[in-house]
């Protein structure tokens, strides 16, 4: 779709009408061809209107077309033709030339895009370098807000928190993501619904009547775009389960900060209270802020702190000493960005290796191809042409061959990028807008035209330093040592360069297969999971979601091939979960200390059965436990050595909430690797109920065989104890759990394509540097026969001569592996940056394949008729 | 440029390549029929551009149809000559006629 938006600005830009440019890019669209081709097409024709304008603009100013042969212009454009002949007349040259270049600059391009669309592509909000992130040190509550408000620093402040509806009564169920957000996001974001109106603070009280605002997406997707929705009341059920009523539609353009929301809610708080800091029954918002004119981000968040330091002093329980340190404000762009910007610029520079070894290749395949045009330029020298235009063209031929390279390159960035948009969307953010577009294509061009200088500089130098005189009498420019030397040199670099990318791939093959092999402490296989999330006017009650579970759980425990189900409010692997901070009695805890916090899982008796959890010590939970009044819950090994000498005492003990409610522990099992694969356990605790309804769960049905086989009986069995519950995720476990590794996974293709790409490139310098040597030193190689050498020796030496780059670029890049390796430590699991393993391995590869590569010329030079070449004396 | 509005021989193919077609031509259809008629494969960049040049020597007009989803919800552009351009066809094709006279037997095959 992309291709398609393009090709159609690149021709309104050319015919500057855009009903000329629609009808056009319709034409080209109903051709059928692929994407690429319909850019590239309309890249042609736009060219074509531009040739015209000129011929037009010239003839109706009495200039003669074409143009005066003797301008400065018209010099360049004749040396532009005499370069691209020059090339046509070595096509086999040119188009390892160019498909090389392609490469290079092609992975360059489709990284250059995601870092443009990630990084450097601003918030699509007004003025949105003086929007921020607020983090004041601990959750965010009203009391926080209110506070961050009444300073000089910020012109509002907002909070936001991520959240999920169900919309009933359009065909099958559907789960809507949206947000709950205070008032005032609108104030902050600076944009307002398109239609209707923007929160106001009324609408936050509790006993306010439910409004929403939708997505541009939502509202023609769901209702048509039909505008009297606004005012209506609509089956769309977040939170307390009120059917609201639709009070605004946000412009398509334009959203208020995530693409992905369908909806945003007013955060329901109860506005005539006192304001607490403490997180108690807190929204845990995230804060955005909106600078207010004038002040920087330095003097905003040194605010922040002030402000964190005072509250503490007013009241310490709500705020620990250590947090005081991360109370600031950060830019909303580099928030959002997080660290994925290291991993960009990671696989950036890993692109720009294999764009500089693409460049030292061609310089490599130009100066082989000097030889044999060194006479040509002795003769045009000695007609006449100066120094500089002669090195004049020496560059132009190698910028024509950047840009032909360049072009062709941008269309296999197009594949590139297609590819990224499906494989980084939950590795990376903001990938939505992932694109090559203009200011894309303005770096494509960039780049081409630096690569054609690039490697245009050896041979201009050449050429620089050639005497007509020494040429017309027909030796060489470059001596034939001088220029094995600097082809070696170049060969040396482009090897040690391959060697830094394949280290960087073996330590992602070694990170996943490290992730691969570890046991979670769960079962993963044989088990089908899916998420259900109940519409909440049906259910308000937590005795009304308990009781729809637990039919749940027995249809689905009675259908064959099942062996036990259960429902946990987060499923492993994904990240997700809750922490809780509490305390344990009788472990009074010291003055002015935080609670702890441990992760807090909501489970149905049957979880461990399910997932093949051991109890180490005390029971599981049952039937009974669910229905209270007994509070009863679990604790991991890692919460027992938090606080007891010994599994055995933590039973009996109670552990209270800071809500206040508490619960006996009755049992205690193994850590296990809930959050992700390469996560330490934590301390965790399960409780089989709790005070509120939680409506959205993961259900777990470990199966005899193949849990894809039940996938239709399973929905049949959850519609039938209710149709309206929307079914979503439905996925096995063993695909959970490779989905969590997704993106090691990226990152160890990504990387592994452009190591492959740099050994393939690496290697044919060695072949065409040895192949060069061997032409060279064809006659020495017969006078060696002839005198009795043997053939296979000859063959060894030769290969061991072809080896000497390698070997020295080698040694450069397992050097350059040990400091580049560096920038993937937080990327890397179960292996170090300067693992000996992955380096042997890369050693041994690169030198196996360029054994390869100097073999078929060395067989060459042992093939060597010592009669042939003694006669040609 | 001696004929101020004189046509080239594209130009000519063009506009006869519409009228054959009947009006409301869109580009694709003209580029049928040369490449049927003619055996011309006209490049679209010179196609379209020449198009533009028709229209502006008000031997064209043009409007824009209905858009189709095969062209991915984008209108055609449908041409019709211009009374104008019928007259120049005339006086180009008077012209080669004139010239062709006694000459007829190049046409057959060899």
């Amino acid at each position: 779709m992309s291709a398609v938006r393009l090709a159609e600005a690149l021709l309104r830009l050319a015919t500057g009408r855009p009903d000329v440019a629609e009808a056009i890019t319709g034409d080209l669209i109903a051709t059928g061809r692929p994407g690429p081709w319909i850019v590239f097409t309309a890249l042609r024709v736009g060219l074509r209107y531009g040739m015209e304008r000129t011929v037009r603009r010239r003839r109706s100013r009495g200039i003669s077309f074409p143009p005066s042969r003797n301008g400065p212009a018209m010099s360049l454009l004749h040396d532009l033709r005499y370069a691209l002949r020059g090339l046509r007349t070595a096509p086999a040259f040119t188009t390892i030339a160019v498909l090389t270049v392609a490469l290079g600059v092609g992975a360059n391009v489709a990284i250059y895009s995601l870092v443009h669309a990630i990084m450097l592509t601003p918030l699509p909000y007004p003025a949105p370098d003086d929007m921020v992130r607020v983090w004041p040190g601990e959750s965010v509550t009203m009391g926080w807000l209110e506070a961050f408000q009444d300073t000089e620093s910020f012109a509002a402040v907002a909070g936001v928190t991520g959240s999920r509806a169900t919309m009933t009564g359009q065909g099958e169920p559907l789960e809507l993501v949206g947000a709950s957000v205070t008032a005032s996001l609108f104030e902050v974001t600076g944009v307002r619904p398109a239609m209707g109106r923007p929160f106001t603070r009324e609408d936050m009280r509790p006993e306010a009547e439910a409004v929403i605002i939708v997505s541009h997406r939502l509202w023609q997707s769901a209702f048509g775009g039909d505008s009297s929705v606004v005012g209506r009341t609509v089956d769309i059920a977040e939170g307390n389960g009120e059917s609201p009523r639709v009070i605004g539609v946000m412009p398509a353009e334009h959203v208020a900060l995530s693409e992905d929301w369908e909806f945003w809610t007013p955060s329901s708080v109860d506005l005539e209270e006192d304001y607490p800091f403490s997180s108690e029954g807190c929204f845990c918002w995230q804060m955005i802020g909106r600078l207010a004119p004038g002040v920087d981000l330095a003097s905003a968040s040194a605010e922040v702190g002030v402000l964190a330091q005072r509250i503490r002093e007013q009241s310490p329980e709500d705020i620990r000493e250590e947090a005081l340190a991360s109370a600031i404000a950060v830019p909303l762009l580099d928030d959002l960005v997080g660290d994925a910007d290291t991993s960009l610029l990671m696989l950036f520079g890993a692109v720009t290796l294999v764009l500089l070894i693409a460049c030292l290749n061609v310089a490599n395949l130009l100066l082989a191809r000097g030889e044999s045009r060194s006479r040509d330029l002795a003769i045009r020298s000695a007609m006449g042409a100066g120094r500089r235009r002669l090195v004049a063209q020496s560059f132009l031929e190698s910028v024509a061959l950047g840009l032909g390279g360049g072009a062709l390159g941008v269309l296999l960035a197009f594949g590139l990028v297609d590819y990224f948009q499906v494989a980084v969307a939950d590795v990376l953010p903001r990938t939505g807008a992932v694109a090559v577009d203009v200011p894309v294509l303005l770096f494509a061009l960039g780049v081409s035209v630096f690569a054609g200088v690039f490697f245009g500089l050896a041979p201009a130098i050449g050429t620089l330093r050639t005497d007509p005189g020494t040429l017309l009498a027909g030796r060489p420019g470059m001596t034939g040592r001088r220029q094995r030397r600097v082809r070696s040199v170049l060969v040396s670099v482009e090897v040690g360069l391959a060697v830094v990318l394949a280290i960087g791939a073996g330590l992602m093959v070694r990170t996943l297969r490290s992730l691969n092999d570890v046991d979670p402490g769960f079962r993963t296989e044989n088990v089908l999971t899916l998420r259900l999330n109940q519409p909440g006017q049906a259910y308000r009650s937590v005795e009304a979601v308990d009781a729809y579970y637990r039919e749940v759980r027995e249809r689905l425990g009675a259908l064959p091939g099942v062996q036990s189900v259960a429902t946990i409010n987060s499923l492993p692997l994904t990240g997700a979960g809750w922490g809780w901070h509490y305390t344990v009695d009788g472990e009074p805890l010291p003055e002015g200390t935080a609670m702890p916090n441990a992760r807090f899982r909501l489970i149905s008796p049957g979880y461990f059965r399910s997932f093949d959890i051991p109890v180490l010590l005390g029971r599981d939970l049952t039937e009974a436990d669910v229905a209270g009044p007994t509070e009863v819950g679990l604790v991991n090994l890692s919460f027992v050595a938090r606080h007891f000498d010994s599994p055995a005492e933590a039973l009996g003990q109670t552990v209270r909430l800071n809500t206040g409610h508490a619960f006996t522990i009755v049992g205690v099992v193994p850590d296990n690797r809930h959050r992700s694969l390469a996560d330490d356990a934590r301390a965790e605790m399960y409780r089989p109920r709790l005070f509120f309804p939680v409506r959205r769960r993961y259900v777990v049905v470990a199966t005899e065989t193949d849990p894809d086989a039940l996938i239709p009986v399973v929905r049949r069995a959850v519609w039938d104890v209710d149709p309206n519950v929307p079914i979503l995720d439905v996925a096995s476990m063993a695909e959970v759990r490779r989905y969590s590794t997704r993106g090691s996974q990226f990152y160890f293709e990504t990387l592994g394509l452009f190591a492959t790409l740099a050994i393939v490139l690496g290697m044919i310098g060695v072949y065409g540097v040895l192949s060069f040597v061997v032409n060279q030193s064809r006659h020495g190689i017969g006078i060696r026969m002839a005198l009795g050498a043997d053939g296979r020796r000859v063959l060894r030496e030769t290969v061991v001569q072809g080896l000497r780059p390698v070997l020295a670029g080698l040694v450069l890049g397992l050097a350059g592996g040990v400091l580049a390796s560096r920038l993937l430590e937080n990327l890397l699991f179960g292996v170090t940056t300067t693992d000996v393993g992955t380096f042997a391995t890369v050693g041994v590869m690169v030198l196996a394949t360029a054994m390869v590569s100097a073999y078929l010329p060395a067989r060459k030079a042992a093939a060597v008729d010592p009669m042939k070449t003694l006669r040609a004396e | 440029m001696g004929h101020a509005k004189s046509l080239g021989e594209f130009e000519h193919l063009l506009l006869l390549a519409i009228l054959r077609q009947g009006n409301d031509i869109s580009a694709m259809d003209v580029a049928g029929e040369l490449r049927r008629r003619a055996g011309r494969e006209p490049a679209r960049g010179t196609m379209y551009v020449t198009f533009d040049r028709l229209e502006q020597k008000g031997y064209l007009s043009s409007i824009m149809g209905d858009p189709t989803p095969e062209r991915g919800g984008k209108a055609k552009r449908l041409y019709t000559v211009t009374p104008a351009g019928l007259e120049a066809l005339k006086r180009a094709g008077q012209a080669l006629q004139a010239m062709w006279q006694g000459q007829e037997s190049l046409l057959e095959d060899a």
